[in-house]
């Protein structure tokens, strides 16, 4: 019996790590194509991490590329939430009926010779064009802009009576001066006030206190309240 | 004199035993690594869409969710070895005879990202002259398919893209054709995108 053992063993041996070694050949190109994928995601989504607390909602930036930007947005006590947009050539805002977990996000297009804008907040969105010359514009100098995102380093938690900013784009006044030339007057005008995203419940003293509203977003503000 | 032989034959075993562990855990490691990489990808599902490679013989197509609606995209994984060709195809309606101009192109082993766009303009401003243009991106490389100065005042309608696969992933043999698209009559064209071998006829029309 020993004997058998002792030849049996080393072709079973050899059989096993040739076996092992073809299994680690196609498990390795298979292993391969998902870490290529996987390792593309990691750079381009980030993680969230929400807390629990009811008096609180979470954000994060999960998707931040020029001109296309997501969020995700816990609400633990599922509030019902106003989301309120300016700029690029409208104003509008959604309700977001008590929602726990909600996804907004803000995208530009540029393709050729045509511009494309959509905002989404939770399952209500909108989306248009934007003049092509303004589109442009803001592509060119798009560096100068003074762009500010909420999340964008970590899950950031807010009170949950305060107005979110999930994205504001301010114009400085030099890339204003610039604009006065390079632009027609209709669209010059569009960047006297700020490109914003906000985010906050319904009956929140924080939506008095929004800075850099135009007359069209207050006249919707005022549909809120 | 006894005990030599008895060491080495042991010690050849020992190392033996310990290669078939090392292939075997290295194994197990990576599958294990894929696995965990790949429930990631689905748990990501809702901020972006990744095609996870779940069969590597098979043909298989993401429809990405639409994001806009003048733009469809899909991500393709073409099996090894079969070569595939992706096809476009714009038919003109009878009124205009039959005119063809397909644009074909191989698609090599791998990953592949496809976008058809169909852009017209949202808003017109008198004077400015605006274009209607349907344009095929593979991996990067933009192919402009058609291009049509709109007349002024002209409005055209978006084309109905039609999500074929409902932002679901499709798997299939690489020797079937596997349609993307068919979408219009948009200004009289109807179109149709398609993978099929690479030696095929025209299985689109």
């Amino acid at each position: 019996m020993n004997r058998f053992l002792g030849r049996a063993w080393l072709p079973l041996m050899l059989a096993g790590i040739l076996w092992g070694g073809i299994a680690l050949y196609r498990d390795s190109a298979a292993y391969r194509e998902v870490k290529s994928v996987y390792d593309r995601v990691a750079s381009e989504i980030t993680r969230f991490s929400p807390g629990d607390d009811p008096d609180r909602i979470y954000v994060r930036c999960m998707v931040n590329k020029p001109l296309h930007l997501k969020w995700q947005i816990a609400s633990p006590a599922a509030a019902h939430l106003i989301g309120v947009r300016q700029g690029l050539g409208g104003s509008g805002r959604a309700t977001i009926q008590g929602a726990q977990e909600v996804i907004c996000r803000f995208a530009v297009d540029l393709g050729h010779g045509q511009a494309y804008q959509q905002w989404q907040l939770a399952g209500s969105g909108s989306s248009g064009g934007i003049e092509w010359e303004l589109a442009s514009f803001l592509k060119r100098h798009w560096d100068e802009l003074q762009i500010s995102v909420a999340g964008e380093d970590e899950t950031q938690a807010f009170d949950s009576l305060q107005v979110i900013d999930l994205l504001r784009i301010e114009f400085p006044s030099s890339l204003l001066r610039t604009a006065e030339q390079e632009l027609s007057t209709p669209l010059y005008q569009q960047l006297q006030s700020p490109v914003l995203l906000c985010l906050g419940i319904s009956d929140s003293p924080g939506w008095q206190e929004v800075s850099g509203l135009n007359d069209m977003t207050r006249r919707f503000m005022n549909g809120v309240r | 004199m006894i005990e030599r032989p008895r060491l080495q034959f042991r010690l050849g075993h020992c190392l033996l035993l310990m290669t078939l562990l090392a292939v075997w855990l290295a194994d197990y490691k990576l599958r294990s690594e894929t696995a965990r990489m790949s429930d990631a990808l689905k748990s990501y599902s809702t901020i972006a869409s990744f095609l996870v490679v779940e069969n590597r013989s098979k043909l298989q197509v993401l429809e990405e969710p639409q994001l806009w609606n003048h733009e469809q995209v899909w991500q393709v994984y073409v099996p090894q070895p079969t070569p595939l060709e992706l096809l476009c195809v714009q038919r003109r309606g009878q009124a205009q005879g039959s005119a063809a101009d397909d644009f074909r192109t191989p698609l090599a082993p791998g990953r592949h990202r496809i976008v058809f766009r169909h852009e017209i303009p949202q808003t017109r401003r008198t004077g400015v002259p605006a274009f209607a243009g349907v344009y095929l991106i593979v991996d990067e490389q933009e192919h402009e398919l058609s291009l049509r100065q709109l007349d002024e005042n002209e409005m055209p309608a978006p084309m109905q893209l039609s999500q074929n696969l409902r932002g679901s992933t499709k798997s299939q043999a690489a020797t079937e054709p596997l349609e993307l698209l068919s979408a219009g009559p948009t200004d009289g064209v109807t179109w149709k995108i398609w993978i099929q071998p690479a030696d095929a006829q025209h299985a689109g029309d």
